[in-house]
Order: structure tokens, then C-alpha cells, then sequence
């Protein structure tokens, strides 16, 4: 099974956009949506997709104020 | 300062005693460093922070035009202002360490930023460039009301759809912002746009009563390219 990193790397490309581009966060994790420059909208729409993702209840402001994408991996699998 | 033809702002709408100016947030690199130029040590080092160019480019413009018009309104240098964000991410301003005493908020998205200025400290704005979003449904059944959810699903061409959306969220994104609690205040569900600006009216005065007894002004601000809304609070 692939591991959560891979799984989040798989999710934030195939749904989140900036600049009509697909999100590509490559190896390094240690990035914020707020430094990929994310909308609002995506925020949420992130929020929802994780929780069925990965079976949590994350609300937006969780979501928002997760301070990189490695954070959220360990906090998964914490 | 900044000479009126090399400005890359200019005012878009006058409501009330509020100002909208439009900003010109597509690529440009020589605006892009001016503007740079403009930012604080503290800002940046936020603008390094952006992975990706657009963001980068985005925030930096809309951010050194906000220091332009502020400085311009209050009479103050540029090196006087430094910015500050609440705990739920409201952003505010001091200068020369005191708080202005009127409203500002900032939205920017694809090509298009505005800014918007005005009396009450309760305003936001938000635009969003209208486009495909791949996560449609989901966004439509988390933060649409019941009633919203009717009449997107009564849409059937897959762009209207987006645009309506587009519409409605500028709509609750804007209260939100103006209320300044952020991710943590009231569901956007529960942020309905009223029903005659549902139903085509560019602008409305309503009540909100799960923020509060308090009348806000609505105001569609959106063009064929941009959804965008601005909210602020009147007596």
C-alpha cells in the first residue's frame, strides 16, 4: 500500500490547482497550502477530500492552519 | 511614490464611502520588482515563502499597491506602515505602531486583485478568476444552503454552473473575511446569499443573524471573467 506521503502527494495533484497548473509538491513536504498559494476555496474543498482520504474529521481551520503538508503526514500516521 | 501612469491599481468602484480599486496582477516583471522593493523585511520574507511564481507575483503587487493607497489616504510614509494579522488571520495595519481607524481587506485570484477601503473596520472583499473547478460537487454540497443547492442544480451547462458557484462563495467569503474569523467563524452553508441577489440583483442590504443584528451591504462586484463580492457592516 502506498504510504501517506505518496497518498497526499497523489491527492494535492490531482485536486488542487494554482494557475491552471496541477500542484506538484515533488519530495520536500515541508510546505503550507498557504505557501502554495491555495485559494480559500481549495482550503475547504482540501479539508473534505483529506477526511475521506485518509478517515479523519479535519475542519477547514485545521486544514488552514497546518503549517506544511509533512505535519498533516505525521499527524496521520501519529 | 508611485506616478499615476505606472501605477498598476486604479479605482474600480465608489460605494458608500467605500473605495474599490482594481489591481493589475498579471505578469510584469519590472512592476514586480518595484513592488518588491516596497515590502518590509517581514513581507519578504513571506513573498520567499511562495513556492510558485503566481502567488509570489500576486501577493507582492497587491500588497505594495495597498501600501501605495494607505500611505496616500492617511499621509504617511511608506517606511511608517507594518502590518499585523489577528489570530484568525484578519489582517490590520499600524502606523507609526498605531491602528488606522477604518476598514481594508485584499483578495486576489488569476489576473485580477482588489482591494477595497472604507470607514467600517467590518468590510471584505473576494474575487475569484471563474474557471472549471475540479472539485465542484464536493465544494456545492459543503458550503452551499439547501436553497443555493436548488438552483445550482437547476443550472445545466457545466460553466454556468462553475460561475454560479463562483458567485455565491465570493458572496459568503466576503462576510466572512469582514467579520475577520477567518476558517473559524459561522459554516459557509449557513452564509446564504439573500435571495434577490440570487436572483440577479447586483447589490442588497441584509441581516446575517447567526454573526449578528447588524445590517450589511452587499454589493456584486463581478464581471464576465471574475466572480467578486464585497460585504461591510452599515447602521
Amino acid at each position: 500500500m502506498a504510504s501517506t506521503a505518496d497518498r497526499l502527494r497523489a491527492m494535492v495533484s490531482n485536486n488542487l490547482e494554482v494557475d491552471g497548473k496541477p500542484v506538484n509538491v515533488g519530495d520536500d513536504l515541508n510546505v503550507g497550502l498557504t505557501d502554495l498559494g491555495v485559494s480559500s476555496v481549495d482550503v475547504v474543498a482540501f479539508a473534505k477530500l483529506a477526511n475521506d482520504e485518509f478517515d479523519l474529521s479535519l475542519t477547514v481551520e485545521d486544514c488552514a492552519n497546518i503549517p506544511t503538508l509533512q505535519a498533516l503526514v505525521d499527524r496521520i500516521d501519529g | 511614490m508611485i506616478p499615476v501612469d505606472e501605477r498598476w491599481w486604479r479605482e474600480y468602484r465608489s460605494i458608500d464611502d467605500v473605495v474599490v480599486y482594481k489591481v493589475d496582477v498579471s505578469e510584469d516583471e519590472s512592476r514586480e520588482a518595484l513592488a518588491i522593493r516596497m515590502l518590509d523585511e517581514e513581507e519578504s520574507e513571506r513573498s520567499q515563502r511562495f513556492v510558485f511564481p503566481g502567488p509570489k507575483r500576486r501577493f507582492a503587487l497587491c500588497r505594495a499597491a495597498l501600501r501605495s493607497i494607505l500611505c496616500l489616504r492617511i499621509g504617511c510614509s511608506n517606511d511608517d506602515l507594518k502590518f499585523g494579522a489577528t489570530d484568525q488571520e484578519k489582517p490590520y495595519a499600524l502606523v507609526r505602531n498605531e491602528p488606522i481607524d477604518f476598514g481594508f481587506n485584499v483578495s486576489h485570484s488569476g489576473d485580477y486583485g482588489l482591494i477595497a477601503i472604507g470607514e467600517a473596520p467590518a468590510l471584505g472583499v473576494d474575487v475569484e478568476f471563474r474557471r472549471h473547478h475540479p472539485n465542484l460537487n464536493l465544494l456545492v454540497s459543503t458550503v452551499l444552503s439547501p436553497d443555493e443547492k436548488v438552483q445550482i442544480a437547476s443550472v445545466n451547462d457545466l460553466g454556468e454552473k462553475n460561475s454560479l458557484f463562483f458567485d455565491f462563495w465570493t458572496v459568503k467569503e466576503a462576510v466572512l473575511k469582514a467579520v475577520g474569523v477567518g476558517m473559524s467563524g459561522p459554516e459557509p452553508s449557513e452564509i446564504e446569499v439573500p435571495r434577490e441577489m440570487r436572483e440577479g440583483s447586483r447589490s442588497c442590504v441584509t441581516q446575517f443573524r447567526q454573526i449578528s443584528r447588524r445590517n450589511w451591504q452587499l454589493v456584486n462586484l463581478g464581471t464576465a471573467k471574475f466572480a467578486a463580492a464585497l460585504a461591510y457592516m452599515v447602521d
